[in-house]
């Protein structure tokens, strides 16, 4: 089985009446290759539930098209059964045993493996003969998050699973997660905040500012584009200029000297000059890019997004 | 393993070339996979791949179809010339600058530098001493 591709075209998603509306999603278009691990990033409200909610065809967008799998989701038969979202508020029968979840999550999804379910649950500790509302919530999630990877759905969506798990299960969950997904290659989006935790399983990012796409691409692409030089303000003045403004993405001055974070593609030329003049080239924390990509007080133009682009298609 | 100051998949490369380097995956063996090596480490296996390309690509192993990557002939001593090359100026060079900077006389220098190579010496004549006794 191989994971399936998603692409959005324009898409858009508006709550309440016409009169009172709240944007959920705007303008947004992009592709996600299969057989990947995207992860799906952004900061509370900029929404990353709703473009899940929408992949998984659960709901319908406002306006623009979604398609998985060159199919649109929205009541799709086929799709329905292939897509797992995993939500944090979870979707599993809460009257019923862990088992019987396990049985019925079998019965609805042909990729569905009961064995490896019941060995995660013993793997993670928890009884599969209890009821799930006599699981903690930690555990709760643990077993939602568990029957979602059990599920080898061609697309598995996973929104902020981890919310409720302490850190050595975060920590075994994302080992568990890996693993089968080196065996079992499929589409895996994980939305998270938990940037420190999750960059390292990832391979693409897709982050989303206000709503809208900020920029979709391969991480090591987008960690080498990020930069911190420091050293002698005069010096860090000139490397300044160098550089487009809008991709000068924070300056910090503390006495005599200057430090400035760009967001650009280092040429040979500047980078030697840097050197010469003795200054500091560091790469930016992935979490710490993440908020400055994120921050509200942040001007990010156009110019970036699209130099970002283009730089994930070459 | 890994820190945020550069990408994991050169971090991952320059893992592998110290252990080519010091001898603990020596020349001919077999290399952990792609997918051995995202699951050990609990990264990415496009991450570990574009790893195990660079070393490739610098013909430090190779690729066998259907039975993984090895450890190339040579590639021990390619890493040790290069590395030797690097060592002046990227340690040796900047640690002279700052003995400068810091007015450490180049007599102090020497005299630490003699120091030091003649107590290896003499730590390596302690070492062979009992083995040269044990034999009859």
């Amino acid at each position: 089985m191989t994971g399936f591709s998603i692409s959005t075209q324009d898409l858009g998603v508006s709550y309440g009446t016409k009169y009172n509306s709240a944007t959920g999603l705007a303008d947004l278009s992009l592709t996600l290759q299969p057989d990947t691990i995207h992860g799906l990033l952004g900061r509370n409200g900029t929404g990353k539930s709703t473009l899940l909610s929408v992949i998984a065809g659960l709901q319908r967008p406002t306006y623009g098209t979604v398609t998985v799998d060159g199919e649109n989701p929205f009541e799709s038969e086929r799709l329905a059964q292939s897509i797992c979202l995993v939500r944090e508020s979870g979707d599993l029968l809460l009257d019923q045993k862990v088992s019987s979840n396990i049985r019925l999550a079998a019965d609805l999804r042909p990729t569905f493996d009961q064995a490896y379910a019941h060995e995660l649950m013993d793997g993670f500790g928890i009884d599969a003969t209890k009821k799930m509302m006599r699981l903690s919530l930690g555990q709760r999630a643990t077993a939602a998050a568990l029957i979602g990877l059990a599920t080898r759905a061609p697309l598995t969506l996973l929104d902020e699973v981890y919310i409720g798990m302490d850190s050595p299960t975060r920590r075994h969950f994302y080992d568990e997660l890996l693993r089968d997904f080196v065996e079992h290659p499929r589409t895996i989006v994980l939305s998270s905040h938990l940037i420190d935790e999750t960059e390292r399983m990832l391979e693409n990012v897709v982050l989303l500012r206000n709503n809208r796409l900020l920029l979709n691409e391969n991480i090591d692409s987008l960690r080498e584009r990020a930069s911190t030089f420091s050293g002698p303000r005069i010096a860090i003045d000139e490397i300044a200029q160098r550089f487009d403004r809008a991709s000068i993405v924070t300056r910090k001055n503390l006495g005599g000297t200057s430090s400035i974070t760009v967001i650009a593609r280092v040429d040979l030329e500047t980078s030697m000059r840097a050197n010469q003049m003795g200054l500091t080239r560091e790469q930016v924390p992935f979490d710490l890019l993440f908020e400055h990509l994120t921050d509200r007080r942040t001007v990010v133009e156009a110019s970036v997004v699209e130099a970002t682009q283009q730089g994930s298609e070459s | 393993m890994f820190d945020g100051s550069e990408p994991i998949y050169l971090q991952i490369a320059e893992h592998l070339r110290r252990g080519i380097l010091d001898g603990t995956m020596p020349e001919g063996a077999q290399v952990m996979s792609t997918t051995q090596f995202a699951t050990t480490f609990g990264i990415n296996p496009a991450t570990a791949a574009k790893a195990f390309a660079i070393l490739v690509e610098e013909q430090l192993i190779y690729k066998q179809r259907g039975l993984g990557m090895f450890v190339s002939a040579g590639a021990q001593e390619k890493l040790r010339d290069e590395y030797r090359s690097r060592y002046l100026s990227e340690v040796f060079e900047p640690a002279l600058a700052r003995a400068r900077a810091l007015g450490i006389p180049s007599s102090e220098l020497m005299r630490h530098l003699k120091e030091f190579m003649t107590q290896e010496l003499t730590q390596q004549e302690s070492t062979q001493a009992p083995a040269e006794q044990d034999q009859p």
